[in-house]
């Protein structure tokens, strides 16, 4: 019995972790204000922070730095903890640890729905649920073919194949809808849309912590719930989980943080997939821990991104660029680092 | 006695093609219940639908004089708990992540696993013999160790009933021996247990019931002693086999064993 004591309980947080997950956000957080074409020094960032809450008049640098870069930091935040929580969820609802939201076509799907409502002439919240929609159908959809085909031959592999496979045929009936779309209307206004990018962001945007908020309290509340799910369908049944509501709860959430990702950024790839992992190689596989230390790194690791974005060049480089350059070549670190392999 | 488990008239199997038909059976409580059969006969059919998986052709099925179908999966989790065979997940949890995962049941929607579940889990640990193994990773220990940690998953739901699907599956045989004595044990503790065995041997071990499936829809229940006589078994398996009666000599104790002559 005497044993038992001496085995720490991997569910409870341990101070290098948290120091961890503190220090890196307020790191990355006070480069990325301080950063830029007009260097603010953090004197003056805490000043104009000040100033900003307690109402005082701003100078230009400190109006910049409120209206401008503020925003954008958070927004970038915001985008980078979505996606790379949505990614970790679907990880473990598919109990597939290579899945994320742009290889499950969620991604291309809410383009899609985004393309498909400005052609016909929706208003924004026409735009932001068809976005919504179309993803959510595009999980059901890669969903319910794996489980035909897995059916015959079983492998992690096989849900990538139909995700791509859909991914494809969306991303087709975007390029088939630019295509038809009036030249000087329509088509500016679903490319600016898809594209996406932080460069034009205003205090205004942040509207969208309405919908994050919620429903990453929700996805944090029910976090223990995807460890069983993890476990298979019937074990997480037999262990008196309604598996049903819990699936349609997580692909619901998951969905809903990729669209609006989507809607704010456009198409960001690799951050779903890297971050979890990164996160797993810290504080280990529970969800308990995982998606809380998911969602801080996420936030951290877009923003740092986004801030190399702004500085690397004189001109702003896409994000997808930069996430697709560093997640790629970590990726491959990860399947050679990997004791089993992510294949079968 | 009090009857934990009533099947009576059921007919299972997959899209209305019964695989097994018209079985009556029961389990009372502190009993050791073996359902032994060769492959393909519909075991795992049978079980799935006891389980709740499956939906019954006809027949009905009641667990503590309850029917199955009017239990909620997280009622059912709390009167009974499945032994499923172990499996190796796709992310590294450690074996105490996975042991109190059997307290779902007890634990409210939106929470997480208290102070308290963790003990649980620990005593479990502890009652199977592997509370060293508690922060190890559930994917990195032995495959022994994996169905022991998950039957201890099964002791954390506080239930009196234990399904096992084949504990011994895929075992060696010393980890066979020694999931088989933890079984011994529990049964001893009061639990009463139905699990599916391919051994013959185990059954005249362990047993206090049998119930064999053989093909074309045969099915035969009782006291092992009784009922799985030589031409059972031979029939059961198409194989040749001898029962012997052989005497122990470390305690005298005489057991039954079967011995396949092809």
């Amino acid at each position: 019995m005497g044993n038992t004591a001496a085995q720490p309980n991997n569910a409870r947080w341990r101070l290098r972790e948290l120091i961890l997950l503190i220090a890196i956000p307020v790191i990355v957080f006070i480069i990325a204000l301080s950063v830029g074409r007009y260097p603010v020094s953090i004197d003056s960032l805490f000043s104009a922070l000040q100033a900003h809450l307690s109402g005082q008049e701003m100078d230009a640098s400190q109006l910049a730095l409120i209206r401008v870069r503020l925003p954008r930091v958070l927004l970038a935040m915001i985008v980078g903890a979505s996606l790379s929580v949505s990614g970790a969820a679907f990880q473990g609802l598919f109990k597939n640890p290579v899945v994320s939201p742009d290889l499950l076509g969620a991604s291309s799907g809410a383009s899609f729905g985004a393309a498909l409502a400005i052609l016909i002439g929706s208003g924004l919240i026409g735009i932001q649920f068809s976005s919504f929609a179309m993803g959510l159908v595009v999980v059901i959809l890669v969903a319910t073919m794996n489980k035909f085909v897995s059916k015959r031959a079983n492998s992690v592999l096989t849900l990538i194949l139909c995700g791509i496979l859909v991914s494809s045929l969306f991303n087709a009936f975007v390029s088939l809808i630019k295509a038809v779309a009036d030249t000087d209307t329509k088509l500016p206004a679903i490319t600016f849309w898809l594209m996406g990018g932080l460069s034009a962001t205003t205090l205004d945007d942040l509207k969208v912590v309405f919908l994050f908020v919620p429903t990453i309290i929700l996805l944090l509340a029910i976090r223990w719930k995807i460890n069983l799910l993890a476990m298979g369908d019937e074990e997480a049944h037999m262990l008196g989980v309604n598996t049903r509501l819990y699936r349609w709860i997580i692909i619901g959430c998951a969905t809903l943080l990729t669209s609006m990702s989507v809607s704010i950024s456009g198409n960001v790839g690799w951050v779903g997939l890297v971050v979890p992992h990164l996160a797993r190689m810290l504080v280990g596989s529970n969800y308990i821990k995982l998606l809380p230390a998911t969602l801080i790194f996420g936030a951290s690791f877009l923003l740092f991104v986004d801030t190399l974005a702004r500085m690397l060049f004189t001109v702003e480089v896409p994000l997808s660029i930069i996430t697709a350059i560093i997640g790629a070549p970590f990726f491959f670190y990860l399947m050679l680092r990997s004791k089993k392999g992510f294949g079968a | 006695m009090e009857t934990l488990i009533k099947v009576e008239h059921l007919s299972c199997g997959y899209s209305q093609k019964a695989i097994v038909n018209d079985v009556s059976f029961s389990v009372q409580a502190g009993e050791v219940a073996c359902l032994i059969g060769p492959n393909g006969v519909g075991k795992t059919t049978l079980f799935k639908t006891m389980l709740g998986l499956l939906n019954p052709i006809s027949g009905q099925i009641s667990y503590f004089d309850k029917p199955l179908h009017s239990y909620a999966s997280k009622e059912f989790a709390k009167k009974v708990a499945y032994v499923p065979q172990s499996h190796v997940p796709p992310f590294p949890f450690s074996v105490r992540d996975i042991v109190v995962m059997g307290r779902n049941p007890h634990i409210n929607e939106l929470s997480q696993p208290s102070a308290e579940d963790y003990e649980k889990a620990d005593e479990a640990l502890t009652l199977m013999g592997i509370s060293h193994l508690a922060a190890q990773d559930y994917t990195e220990v032995s495959g022994g160790e994996r169905q022991l940690a998950i039957i201890a998953r099964a002791l954390t739901q506080d239930t009196k009933l234990l399904l096992m699907d084949e504990p011994t599956a895929y075992l060696d045989f010393g980890n066979t021996s020694r999931v088989h004595q933890e079984v011994e044990k529990l049964s001893d503790m009061g639990y009463t247990i139905v699990m599916i065995t391919h051994q013959p041997d185990h059954v005249f071990r362990y047993g206090d019931k049998v119930f064999a499936l053989g093909r074309d829809s045969k099915f035969v229940e009782g006291v092992p002693e009784e009922v799985l006589s030589e031409e059972l078994l031979t029939e059961l398996y198409n194989i040749p086999i001898e029962l012997k009666t052989v005497q122990l000599r470390e305690d005298n104790r005489s057991i039954k064993v079967c011995i396949p002559l092809s």
